[in-house]
Order: structure tokens, then C-alpha cells, then sequence
């Protein structure tokens, strides 16, 4: 595992520091197109360390912790138990307002069955670390 | 989020507190923070970058750069919502890799094909193009060159390239990657109603009654799409969901009526039901008379590989589509082996499950809306398969009308709006027109005012041939744009790569990033992407979106257009059309490519202008800036003339002025008026009065109604290799990842690709979940991570593996066996093992 972190801080590194030199790399690094898979990690879901940051006001905000747990079917949502208006859960982001609207406009009193299924807009993330950096600024951080 | 200093400062004793209690605090607003000018976004329309659904968004830039996006609330398409990778639209041109440079792998100061890639001037990078096409050219011909283009070019990117390819170095070879995963439906629509693209829209899934997916994993694939079937489920009385898959997926968490099929067995599925209509005589006996021809087609036609292969040679009808007329009758006679027991025998569904999609289907109260992707399009049969669904609703009568409608989604943002109404394909012209026909090239050589016999007839190569033909060194100069094939092709080890790095050959990729294919290539050019340039993609529902550019891409990057038209100017038209051509005009001997394609009166008829919007903002257009002329402009309306003035009728689009200021509109749009259901009087202006549905891309107005036979893949499991592989995607990755590994949220909520496999088989192969194994065929291997609990469970003997991971290439695995009417890549079915590393 702590190989694997070095290597891929070798890998973020010269795919920055390629620019104008010779060594331009894919998201493979300097393994070569014929080479095997890069190794591979288990990695953990983020999990319980408090709510992440949103980049803008419109980006639905992502799951800070696992959902493997947490199904979505047609007869329950179990993500409702604790993010619904109405939930007592302490610290648990509430659905907002917008998904209480429908496809035409119509305000609901429980939530739109076209946002049922949240995980097409909230996502959990896992502790990988990113192959490349992104440079993209928000507003709050000019 | 890095803070300002002075931001830091006036919150960090209040964070310092908050955090002692476990709790953050939202940051503190200030009247002085109300600053109009300073808190001021443009907010303008574009369409998403990813999927062929054609969301539409608004993109925030301040500063010259984009700092949010969100949902358009004023598309029809997705009104107000995003998926997650929308939402994250904002960060994908971003990621710190951004190419800014021309990129030539050279040894001692000069081109090596085993050099290192070294940064060099575009003159110097178009020198070196120029010299290797021209060669090749002179001393191959026309056919020995090779473009391989994309359904995310921009329209008028794809239009650009295939009058280059076509009509400048006359080659009919330009394909692009949508021929993996559109042709089949093509040739689908073309058999069964001789025009290209559905006759329904995206209104049906308000209107229908029933959905039913064909292979299409729409849950994670189109999700807005999917938030609106699901808002019907939800909503609507009676409202049902069935859906087949040879895996279970997210969409089985909505069905009503959940199948897993045994791998190709769908068409046995759907002959039993057209099978079934007629037992119980519940086809529409008048729709029938009226509307419809029937037809059988030429059977063991192969599987698309190489000639020499085996199972080509064993092949009676290798490549062949011939259809003959039969009577209904002869049709009926043909699908009564198509038993139920039959379909529940060979496909593995239970018979209740079949006779429930049975009764559906045959229940003329029932508005049914069918959906399929990949599922049916790669398929060995996929132009069959795809016929074989239209039979079930032509047989009914259910097509054409609101909620009554076989749709056909579509991968990438513009596969219907550039790869397949310009027709970028090695056998099309735009608008439905074929490069074989003589009346068809006619035409467009009028449109572009080229001398008769300018564009050849023969069809070029094919996307799975141009690897092929690279590897056999027929193709010397090949130009990949706006896409990732080395990574998308299958049967990389074998003919991909060798292909790509074949010393013979000099090898052009056009990325914003470092691609794979980027790696294989010989020149790399920087370009320019999405919101960078001013555009417009066509979505699955035939609507086109036009957009402006909203920001400047990194020094350095250039647009696919700007590459296409600067690289045309390096030709004289006498070095490379023969004299008989040069015979029938010759005052074009002297001019350049880029004179003839470009400055024809039509593509620079409309002069340089301001671009601004209605809400007094003003927004940059680099190759207006640089040509002297509104290009963008120019193409489209040079275009626009195949619809309104071609041969083949319906395929009329608005006028590009009028595409700016709505939110996308359907073709065909006449009068200012869009379509919602071809075919259907009321709705689309080109049904005769009184007719009321009149299928008029075919001649005598009727649609065909195609009998094929279930055949076997030809790959199964066997001994050694016991298990199906099926590739494909995941909701938060696009594009092979290239834009969207490169977002952190993104990545980080689906790093790695795995192998999601059954707990059973799993199990009985010694790999617990998370352990790490080696998927290998007869071609090539990978290594991933087991997933026995993921978003998709496979039943015992299969594995799901998606495609996007560029450390994990799936596609050393997959075989390049193909439809063999259509040539797609069937990445849906090959046989793997599974074992320890």
C-alpha cells in the first residue's frame, strides 16, 4: 500500500512536470501501452469526517460517507431516513427545496419522483488520491 | 477550498471555535460582499459534454474562466437537472495536463518514429503532416490515407473533416468511433424505414404507458432520461418497467419485471414475442395492410473478422444484407419455432416473466416505449436485433406516436448530430445521402461546388478496419481527432497497437490531454475542447444545440476546426487530384484545399461580427478571429442545404442564427417549426394530407417488417475460457475517462475499474471480495479488483468490466468481431477466465 501511494505521488509529479519537456504522460503513467494493469489498492470509502466542501452553490453536495448499506428501490429510499425535510438526524444535509418541485414546475409535498433516485447526483467518495491535479478555482477561492 | 488571506484571517478565530465543538461554520457574509460587479457570472447555454441525451446547461465564467455550471431550467430536455458528471462539467478542461504544445516523438533534432515526444511549433508539426500525406498520397493514392473522427466533433468539425477527407484528399476513409456504437441502429432505421434517427422523441416517456428496456443500462448511462421514466413510474397509475439485461444493474431497482438473459439470446426473446402477437391475432391487421412490407434477410453472414478467419470462411453470406419480399403469411410460418418454452429454454427467463412482456406488447391499450443502447447495438446482430424490435411495434401498430415509440438512445453528445446526420462514416454523405450512389454524390459535389466525379464511390475503410489496415500498412498517414480509440477498440494486442506503432505508418492524434492514443501516436496536437470553441451537437431525439464560446483554451490549443482548415492550406489541388479531374476545372489547379472546401461563397459567405447574446454580453470566436469570417456560420448553412434542398426529404434543420437563441430544436424543422414524431400527420410536415402516417424515407411510404433467425455469438464459453465478459460504462466516467478521470469528485467516487462478478463464482475460484485477479482471453489480459457486491450483479458465468480506466485496459481482452451489415465492435460478448495474479 505504501508503495503504491509513492508511485502514484511519482506519477502526479512528472505529469505536472512534464510541460515543455519531453516527458508527457496518459493516466497510465510510465507504464507502457503494452504493459500490465497497474496495480491496484482497496480502497476505503469516506467515511464519518464531516461534510466536503462544495466547489459552487449549484453542485449537489457529494455523500461523505459509505452507501453500500444505503439501497434505493422502488418501494424505499433509505437515504430519506435521514436527509428527508422532516428528519431529526443530527448533521444530516437536507434535501433541498428544489427537489420538492416537479418536471413541470408544480410544487410537491414530499419529494419529486423524478429526484428519487439520489445517487445519480450524489456520489460518495473513496480516499484515492487524484492521478492529476485540476486546477479549476471557485468563486471562493479568488 | 484554499481561502484568501485575508478570507483566512476573518474566519479562522471563529473556525477555531467551531472546530473545538466538532461543528464548521458557514462562512460570513458581508455587506461589502453584495458587489455587484465583483460577485457578477455570465451564465450562458451549451450542451453537456458527455452523453447523447443533450442536456442542456448554463455555464458560469467570470474572468475568463468557467467557475460553476448548472441545469438549464429552460431545456425541455432535462429542465432544471443534472447528473453528477453535469454538475461537474465546470472542472473538465482543468486537469493540469492540458496539452499547450505540439508534441513530435523525434531522435537527433528530426522525426523517429521510437523518439521521444518533443515539443515543436504547429508549423512544424503541420510541415511534417504535410510531408507524410503528401507522400503517401502520391505514392499510394488516396486510399492509403485515413482519418478516424467522433461523435463529440463539433458539427461543423465533422462537416470540415469529412469535406476534407471526401472531396480534398478524395478518400473515402474517415470514420468515427460512433461507428462502435451506433452503426447498428443505423442500419437498423435504414432497412426498416430508409431514414436515419427515431421517429419518437424524449416526450414519450411522459406519454407512455410501459417502458421496456432492450440492453440499456439508462439508470446510470442517461440518467435524465431516467429521472423522467422514473417520475412516470412513480407518478402515473398503472405506469410499468420491464427490463432485460444479461446482468442485473441500477435500472432493475425500478422494474416491475426484471430479466437476465443468457448473451444473444434477446433475439429469440423477441421472436417469440412477434410470435406470440400473431397467435394471439393481436397484431393491428389495418396498420398492417396500410403501412407495412414484409421481408426476410440472407442468414450465416459471419461475424466481421478478418477473411481468413475460420469462421468467416465457414460463413455461406459473409457481409451480406440481401432482403427478398415474403407474405405475412411465410413470416408467421418462420417465427413459430419461437415457442415460449423455446425463449424460456435458450434465453434462461422464466416463462412467467416472458409471457408477462408478451401480454404487454400485445395489449393494444398499452402505449409502449422501448429503449436499448449498447445492448442491442453491440451485437454480432445488432442491425438484425434492432430490426427484430421494430417488427414487435410496426406488427401493432405502436410506433410514431406519442408514448408509442422504439427509441433508440444514442453514447455521445453528437452521434446523431455529427457522426450521423453529416454522415462521417466511411459510406455516408450528410443528410442519409451514400457515397455509392451517383445521384447522392452529385448532389453534394453541387452543394460544394466541386467538378462531377470529385468524391469517390467507393466506400472506405470502416473504424475496425482502419486498425486492420494500419497493421497490414495499407493505411500510412492516419489522423485520430476527438477521441480515444487505442483505448476504445477491441482486440488491442493484436491489431490496435501493432497498427498504431507499425514503423510504416505516421500516426496524428488531436487531444486536449494525454490520451493512450495520444501515447501511440507519432504527433500529438493540442486542442482546444467543449465551451473553448463555438459549436453544435445533435442529441438522441434529433435536436440540434448550438453554443458560443465562453472561454479561450490554453495557450497554444487549438480547435479540430482550426486544425482541419490550417492543415488544408498545405495542399495545391493540382498536387493531388488526378489531371481527368483537374481537366474538368481548370482554374482550380493553383488553389489550395482550404480555397476550394473553405472559400467557396458558401462556408466564408457571412462575414466576420460581433457574437453576442441578448442580455448585452459579448463572447470571443478564435476562428472568426483567425479565418476572417463567421466559419461556424458558414458550415452549417453550407450544410443546412443537404436538408432542405437534398434528395432524401425530412431531414430540414434550423437555420444556425435561430439555433442560437433556442434551446435546441428537432429536425426536421420547417417554417421554424420542430418535429416531435416523424411519419405522423399532424406532427411532421412532410406527411401527405390525409394520410395520416406515411413512412416516407422509403419509397412506397411503407415500413419493413424484417424476419431473422436467432444465431449463435462467435465466442462462447468453453473449458478453458468459462466465463462471458461484458464491458461497458459506469455512471461517473464518460469517453473513456480522459475528461472525467481528470476530475477529483469524479475519480474519486469510481477510481479503478473492477470485475464485478458473482459471490458464487467468486467463491469457487478462491477470490474474496477486494482481492485482485486477471481477467484473461485468448487475446490479452488485465488486472482488477473482484466487486461481488457492487451497483451491478452479474448471474453465475458472467463478469461486467468497464472500459474507462486507461491504467486497466479492458480492451486487450475484448474480440474485434463486429455486426457484419453494420461493422460495430460487439463489446458485449467474448469468452474470459478469471484467475489469480
Amino acid at each position: 500500500m505504501k508503495a503504491f501511494i509513492i508511485a502514484l505521488a511519482l506519477i502526479v509529479v512528472s505529469s505536472v512536470a512534464w510541460a515543455g519537456a519531453a516527458n508527457v504522460q496518459s493516466l497510465r503513467g510510465d507504464a507502457a501501452l503494452d504493459a500490465p494493469s497497474a496495480q491496484t489498492s482497496a480502497k476505503a470509502w469516506q467515511d464519518g469526517e464531516g461534510k466536503i466542501q462544495r466547489n459552487y452553490a449549484q453542485q449537489p453536495p457529494l455523500v461523505p460517507h459509505s452507501i453500500e448499506d444505503f439501497p434505493i428501490t422502488r418501494e424505499d429510499n433509505s437515504c430519506l431516513a435521514c436527509h428527508n425535510w422532516d428528519s431529526q438526524m443530527p448533521g444530516a444535509t437536507k434535501v433541498a427545496v428544489s427537489h420538492f418541485v416537479n418536471r413541470d414546475g408544480e410544487a410537491l409535498s414530499n419529494i419529486s419522483p423524478n429526484r428519487y433516485f439520489c445517487t445519480q447526483c450524489h456520489v460518495p467518495q473513496t480516499d484515492a488520491r487524484p492521478l492529476v491535479p485540476n486546477i479549476f478555482r471557485s468563486l471562493t477561492e479568488e | 477550498m484554499a481561502l484568501s488571506r485575508r478570507g483566512f484571517i476573518k474566519s479562522s478565530a471563529a473556525t477555531a471555535a467551531a472546530a473545538s465543538i466538532g461543528i464548521s461554520l458557514p462562512t460570513v457574509l458581508h455587506a461589502m460582499d453584495f458587489d455587484a460587479e465583483k460577485n457578477k457570472i455570465r451564465w450562458d447555454k451549451a450542451p453537456c459534454r458527455f452523453c447523447g441525451v443533450g442536456c442542456s446547461v448554463l455555464v458560469g465564467t467570470k474572468e475568463g474562466r468557467v467557475i460553476a455550471t448548472q441545469a438549464d431550467p429552460k431545456s425541455e430536455v432535462n429542465k432544471g437537472i443534472n447528473c453528477i458528471k453535469g454538475y461537474f462539467l465546470s472542472k473538465i478542461m482543468y486537469g493540469k495536463d492540458r496539452l499547450t504544445t505540439p508534441l513530435l516523438r523525434m531522435k537527433g533534432g528530426k522525426f523517429h518514429k521510437e523518439g521521444e515526444f518533443t515539443p515543436v511549433s504547429w508549423d512544424v508539426a503541420f510541415d511534417i503532416m504535410a510531408e507524410k500525406w503528401k507522400k503517401t498520397l502520391k505514392e499510394k493514392g488516396p486510399e492509403a490515407v485515413g482519418m478516424f473522427g467522433s461523435g463529440q466533433w463539433t458539427i461543423m468539425e465533422g462537416y470540415a473533416a469529412s469535406k476534407l477527407m471526401k472531396a480534398g484528399f478524395r478518400s473515402n476513409n474517415i470514420d468515427p468511433n460512433a461507428r462502435h456504437c451506433m452503426a447498428s441502429a443505423v442500419g437498423g432505421f435504414m432497412r426498416a424505414f430508409g431514414s436515419d434517427e427515431p421517429m419518437g422523441c424524449y416526450d414519450d416517456l411522459e406519454h407512455a404507458d410501459a417502458f421496456v428496456l432492450w440492453g440499456s443500462n439508462m439508470a446510470e448511462m442517461h440518467p435524465i432520461l431516467w429521472t423522467r421514466i422514473t417520475n412516470t413510474r412513480l407518478s402515473k397509475p398503472g405506469a410499468e418497467v420491464h427490463v432485460l439485461s444479461t446482468y442485473e444493474h441500477r435500472c432493475f431497482d425500478l422494474g416491475d419485471n426484471n430479466m437476465v438473459f443468457t448473451p444473444q439470446t434477446d433475439m429469440v426473446i423477441l421472436n417469440f414475442i412477434a410470435n406470440y402477437i400473431i397467435q394471439h391475432k393481436a397484431y393491428d391487421q389495418t396498420f398492417i395492410d396500410k403501412h407495412v412490407n414484409f421481408k426476410q434477410t440472407v442468414t450465416d453472414i459471419g461475424y466481421g473478422l478478418r477473411p481468413d478467419h475460420p469462421l468467416e470462411q465457414k460463413a455461406k453470406n459473409p457481409g451480406k444484407g440481401d432482403m427478398s419480399g415474403i407474405t405475412f403469411a411465410a413470416y408467421a410460418e418462420m417465427l413459430k419455432p419461437y415457442t415460449l418454452e423455446h425463449a424460456a429454454e435458450l434465453s434462461g427467463v422464466p416463462k412467467a416473466n416472458l409471457l408477462r412482456l408478451a401480454k404487454l406488447y400485445a395489449d393494444p391499450k398499452k402505449k409502449i416505449t422501448s429503449l436499448w443502447t449498447m445492448g442491442f447495438n453491440q451485437h454480432t446482430r445488432g442491425v438484425w436485433t434492432n430490426g427484430l424490435l421494430y417488427n414487435i411495434h410496426l406488427l401493432t401498430g405502436k410506433i410514431s406516436e406519442p408514448g408509442n415509440s422504439p427509441f433508440s438512445l444514442t453514447g455521445q453528445p453528437s452521434a446523431c448530430g455529427t457522426a450521423r446526420e453529416v454522415g462521417t462514416f466511411s459510406h455516408r454523405l450528410p443528410a442519409d445521402l451514400v457515397v455509392k450512389k451517383k445521384e447522392h454524390r452529385d448532389f453534394a459535389e453541387g452543394v460544394w461546388k466541386l467538378p462531377e466525379g470529385t468524391i469517390p464511390a467507393k466506400p472506405g475503410y470502416h473504424a475496425v478496419e482502419h486498425n486492420r489496415m494500419l497493421k497490414d500498412g495499407v493505411i500510412n498517414a492516419y489522423w485520430s481527432m476527438c477521441n480515444n480509440n487505442v483505448q476504445a477498440a477491441a482486440n488491442m494486442n493484436e491489431e490496435t497497437l501493432p497498427g498504431w506503432r507499425n514503423p510504416d505508418n505516421f500516426i496524428v492524434v488531436s487531444d486536449p490531454y494525454p490520451t493512450v492514443s495520444a501515447m501511440a501516436a507519432d504527433l500529438i496536437l493540442p486542442t482546444a475542447m467543449w465551451v473553448e470553441k463555438e459549436g453544435a451537437y445533435g442529441n438522441a431525439e434529433r435536436r440540434t444545440q448550438v453554443w458560443r464560446q465562453q472561454v479561450a483554451p490554453p495557450s497554444g490549443a487549438k480547435s479540430d476546426l482550426w486544425q482541419l482548415m490550417e492543415f488544408s492550406k498545405r495542399f495545391k489541388v493540382k498536387d493531388i487530384w488526378p489531371a481527368d479531374l483537374l481537366a474538368k476545372r481548370p482554374e482550380l489547379r493553383n488553389k489550395t484545399l482550404y480555397d476550394v472546401l473553405y472559400r467557396n461563397g458558401n462556408v466564408d459567405k457571412f462575414p466576420a461580427q460581433k457574437v453576442s447574446d441578448d442580455r448585452g454580453n459579448t463572447y470571443a470566436n478564435d476562428e472568426m478571429d483567425h479565418f476572417g469570417f463567421y466559419v461556424q456560420k458558414g458550415l452549417f448553412e453550407e450544410y443546412r442545404l443537404f436538408g432542405t434542398t437534398g434528395p432524401k426529404k425530412g431531414h430540414n434543420l434550423a437555420a444556425f442564427d435561430q439555433l442560437h437563441v433556442e434551446h435546441g430544436m428537432r429536425w426536421p424543422v420547417v417554417d421554424g417549426k420542430e418535429t416531435k414524431w416523424r411519419y405522423r400527420e399532424g406532427s411532421d410536415p412532410f406527411v401527405p394530407a390525409g394520410s395520416e402516417l406515411y413512412f416516407y424515407g422509403n419509397k412506397d411510404g411503407r415500413a419493413n417488417i424484417i424476419f431473422a433467425p436467432y444465431e449463435q455469438p462467435p465466442e462462447m464459453p468453453d473449458e478453458t475460457f468459462d466465463m462471458w465478459l461484458c464491458t461497458g460504462r459506469v455512471l461517473e466516467h464518460w469517453h473513456s475517462g480522459t475528461m472525467t478521470q481528470r476530475v477529483p469528485e469524479l475519480y474519486k467516487a469510481v477510481p479503478d475499474a473492477q470485475i464485478f462478478m458473482h459471490p458464487e463464482d467468486a467463491e469457487k475460484r478462491g477470490f474474496k471480495r477486494g482481492d485482485t485477479a486477471k481477467v484473461q482471453s485468448r487475446r490479452g489480459e488485465m488486472t482488477a479488483q473482484i466487486e461481488t457486491r457492487g451497483r451491478n450483479k452479474p448471474p453465475v458465468g458472467l463478469i461486467f468490466v468497464p472500459w474507462f480506466d486507461a491504467r486497466r485496459l479492458i480492451n486487450k481482452v475484448t474480440l474485434d468481431a463486429t455486426d457484419p451489415l453494420s461493422k460495430q465492435t460487439d463489446y458485449k460478448k467474448c469468452a474470459v477466465r478469471v484467475v489469480k495474479v
